[in-house]
């Protein structure tokens, strides 16, 4: 068996453990791979960095489940982080993942350990079971959620004094695993709020067309986005440090696919002069 | 290095290697047992969650604020159940109608105006644009839409102009997935980053 064929049967596992030891090197020793910054990250950017601390709050509605893991954990992370550092004050909730409220309560308690109070500068109100459903009862009447998820009220929360409706809130952004067109159809259209997505890598080139139509202020998609942002507020945090080890496993496919499809080829053509040969 | 003597630290890095060692070994009961803990884990905070929600948004304001209204949803809701006993399972189908006629209505019409409406109007570009790029982009964009449209027109013999313009909407979806693939490996390498990140950094201490 030639190298090309051997190419082409390479056992899955060599490649797992290569991919393994490209993206834990980079990590361990960071390269510092510049980063360019996507216009939609500078949008969410700019939003933030134009709201007023003291009268401004943001909604943030938190979709999304460990499962997904850091790609849809370190843009929320890195928003929030900006949130705080510019007094901010802002209330999660969850409509489309029962997990939503206990990934907020991950970055609560983070916020809490730093002397940021609950109620006050931020709070989570859970989940709210009806997907799209729910999402037009809370923009309506946003007090519809009777309790937080510490059982205090709604109503009697300092972070929620004035909130009646979702137009209250002069952001809001929604963290998620997918696409936001429920809140497009049921909230942002019909309401014209301010609204951006932060969302997992894969779901970026579904969102960018309501980007382009103005529906999308601003699009966060996956580390990539997270490390754009955060280096945007000078705060690098977990996504820029992954970026290095991100841009190493991306050349190291590049190259298995090149190399793949050279083998491909040059057997291909050895069958075909062997098949005209006959 | 440091590592870590948080139990949950080491927890976590177990069933990471437990989920590993499918792709890297073949399916063994160490890679089961994590996946049964993870469903498991994952059920039971689901069922937490639900009970929740049925007291916070149904019982307490039944019984505590006498929100009577509130009793057309739970008896709806209990209705539902109605289907595990044969003689009255019947009557789970008007919960069941109730929810899709109203998701169903609820979002027709959203989706009309959001999804087709407004994304026409910005598919109506103005050439030119104020800058070359924009231009660019906005050609690409107007080409790559009507020659999909083309591709998906059943109507037509697809011959001659059609044709050129089907099979360029050919090309455009395939960059398309191209894109999408793109994207898919980039979201699958940050969630095993993720776990990198928390070997060498939550539990080694590395990082």
């Amino acid at each position: 068996m030639s190298l090309m064929e051997r190419l082409q049967n390479v056992d899955s596992r060599i490649i797992y453990v290569l991919l393994l030891i490209a993206l834990s090197l980079p990590l361990l020793r960071p390269i510092g791979i510049p980063l360019q910054t996507d216009p939609m990250v500078r949008a969410v950017y700019d939003i933030i960095e134009g709201l007023d601390p003291e009268k401004d709050r943001v909604l943030l509605s938190m979709d999304y489940s460990p499962g997904a893991g850091l790609d849809a954990e370190v843009s929320p992370v890195a928003v929030v982080e900006h949130l705080a550092e510019r007094g901010i004050k802002w209330v999660a909730i969850s409509f489309g993942t029962t997990d939503g409220p206990m990934m907020t309560n991950r970055i609560i308690a983070d916020l809490e350990a730093r002397g940021y109070e609950y109620g006050k500068d931020f709070a989570n109100l859970g989940y709210m079971a009806g997907e799209e459903n729910a999402v037009r009862l809370f923009a309506l009447d946003c007090l519809s959620v009777p309790t937080d998820v510490r059982g205090n009220r709604t109503d009697q929360l300092p972070v929620m004094q004035g909130i009646k409706t979702i137009k209250d809130f002069a952001f809001v952004m929604q963290f998620s695993m997918g696409t936001p067109e429920m809140w497009i159809r049921q909230v942002v259209d019909p309401m014209g709020i301010k609204f951006a997505t932060g969302t997992v890598t894969v779901s970026v080139p579904s969102i960018v067309p309501y980007f382009n139509s103005g529906q999308v202020k601003g699009v966060m998609g996956g580390v990539s986005s997270a490390a754009q942002y955060e280096l945007l507020c000078n705060k690098p945090g977990r996504g820029a440090a992954l970026m290095d080890a991100q841009s190493m496993g991306h050349l190291l496919i590049i190259l298995f696919i090149v190399l793949g499809n050279i083998g491909y080829f040059m057997v291909k053509d050895k069958k075909d002069n062997l098949a005209a040969g006959q | 290095m440091q590592i870590s003597t948080n139990i949950w630290q080491w927890i976590s890095v177990i069933c990471i290697f437990g989920m590993w060692s499918l792709p890297l070994y073949k399916d063994n009961p160490f890679y089961r047992v994590c996946q049964n803990v993870f469903v498991g884990s994952c059920a039971g905070h689901a069922i937490g969650i639900a009970i929740g929600n049925i007291v916070n948004y149904g019982f307490e304001p039944l019984f505590t604020q006498s929100k009577i209204d509130l009793l057309i949803p739970v008896i709806l809701g209990l209705m539902l159940y109605t289907r595990f006993f044969p003689g009255v399972a019947w009557l789970s189908r008007w919960p069941v109608a109730f929810l899709v006629g109203v998701g169903v209505g609820q979002t027709i019409y959203a989706s009309l105006r959001s999804q087709v409406i407004n994304q026409s109007i910005a598919a109506m570009t103005k050439f030119p644009q104020p800058t070359v790029g924009a231009t660019i982009n906005g050609l690409v964009s107007l080409i790559g839409l009507l020659s999909i449209l083309t591709y998906f027109l059943f109507t037509v013999p697809q011959s001659g102009v059609v044709r050129g313009m089907s099979e360029l909407g050919r090309w455009m979806m395939m960059v398309t997935f191209g894109v999408g693939f793109g994207n898919v490996v980039s979201g699958r390498l940050s969630v095993l980053l993720g776990e990198l990140l928390k070997i060498f950094g939550d539990w080694l201490g590395m990082i």
